[in-house]
């Protein structure tokens, strides 16, 4: 019998790669639906999920490895494509996680999403622009930022709250 | 459980409505008149919106195909991974922009006035 802060341990591992694995899938899945408004963020569930039921830190490691294993089946880690990923995924990370304190009392898990999905989409366009040598034309998509970041930021936060509301035993942490 | 929507979900959806709503509305967009290309951080010309038109833009990962036709740009073919700039569709109004990061690919609708920034 394994000793019960390991089997912890490797309970925290196990749900941790399946997050991974969940947010691999969903970035696949998203890339091969042809959305004219570029993308929901369909993976920004997987950090989100990472986020509640574990905190900060852990959702950062699986947004970072599934940016990471991510790149291989598009175009390398240094591919600008992967640098564009992770410019989104570092930025909205960060504030979902700045914002996780006001959870549930000021923000629900749709209003932790949506403020994730705006500084993902900011943080793009910033990140474009200086891989793009500054060229002014990218902030010509600005005035897209807020319907997509309501759009894709209320899918995602509405699916999370579905899983959550769900799944009660995986809000074992923090916020239990 | 947490209800689904709080007081500060709702303010911010609220601005988030505001903002989509007066980034279309308020500055109305005309019909656009040229189409601008960059590759590669090199302006690549100035074309006419009206016209009919295949351009094979050259950037790092290959070769853009871009088609302006019926008042409209798009992006036919790219050889970037995510194919982003061919999902944004057709742009026709002036200040519509479609951009492709990994082929460093930047097309540019304008209206009438505004002879800017990126003149060949």
């Amino acid at each position: 019998m394994i000793p019960s802060p390991h089997r912890k341990g490797a309970q925290k591992l196990t749900r941790l790669s399946l997050l991974v694995a969940f947010g691999l899938t969903l970035y696949t899945v998203e890339n091969l639906i042809p959305l004219p408004l570029g993308r929901v963020g369909l993976a920004n569930l997987a950090t989100l999920l990472a986020l509640l039921t574990f905190g900060g830190w852990e959702a950062f490691l699986v947004m970072g490895m599934r940016i990471f294993l991510g790149s291989f089946l598009f175009g390398g880690p240094l591919n600008p494509a992967s640098l564009l990923s992770l410019a989104g995924g570092v930025a909205s990370t960060s504030v979902m996680t700045l914002l996780l304190p006001l959870y549930p009392r000021v923000f629900s898990i749709v209003g932790i999403s949506i403020g994730g999905a705006l500084a993902h989409n900011l943080a793009q366009i910033l990140a474009a622009w200086l891989l793009l040598g500054r060229a002014a034309g990218i902030f010509g998509l600005l005035p897209l930022i807020p319907l997509i970041s309501l759009g894709g930021g209320l899918i995602v936060g509405l699916l999370g709250w579905l899983i959550i509301s769900r799944l009660p035993g995986l809000e074992w942490q923090n916020h239990g | 459980m947490t209800k689904p929507l709080t007081i500060g979900d709702k303010i911010l959806i609220g601005l988030l409505v505001f903002g989509s709503l007066s980034a279309f509305l308020l500055p109305h967009r005309g019909p656009g008149e040229w189409v601008l290309i960059e590759a590669d951080g090199k302006p690549l010309g100035r074309f006419p919106l009206k016209g009919e038109e295949n351009i094979s833009a050259q950037g790092p990962l290959g070769i853009h195909h871009i088609r302006i036709s019926g008042g409209k740009v798009w992006v036919v073919d790219s050889p970037c991974p995510h194919k982003l700039c061919v999902k944004m569709g057709k742009k026709g109004r002036a200040g519509e922009v479609i951009v492709c990061v990994p082929n460093r690919v930047i097309v540019r609708v304008e209206g009438k006035r505004d002879f800017d920034s990126i003149t060949p």
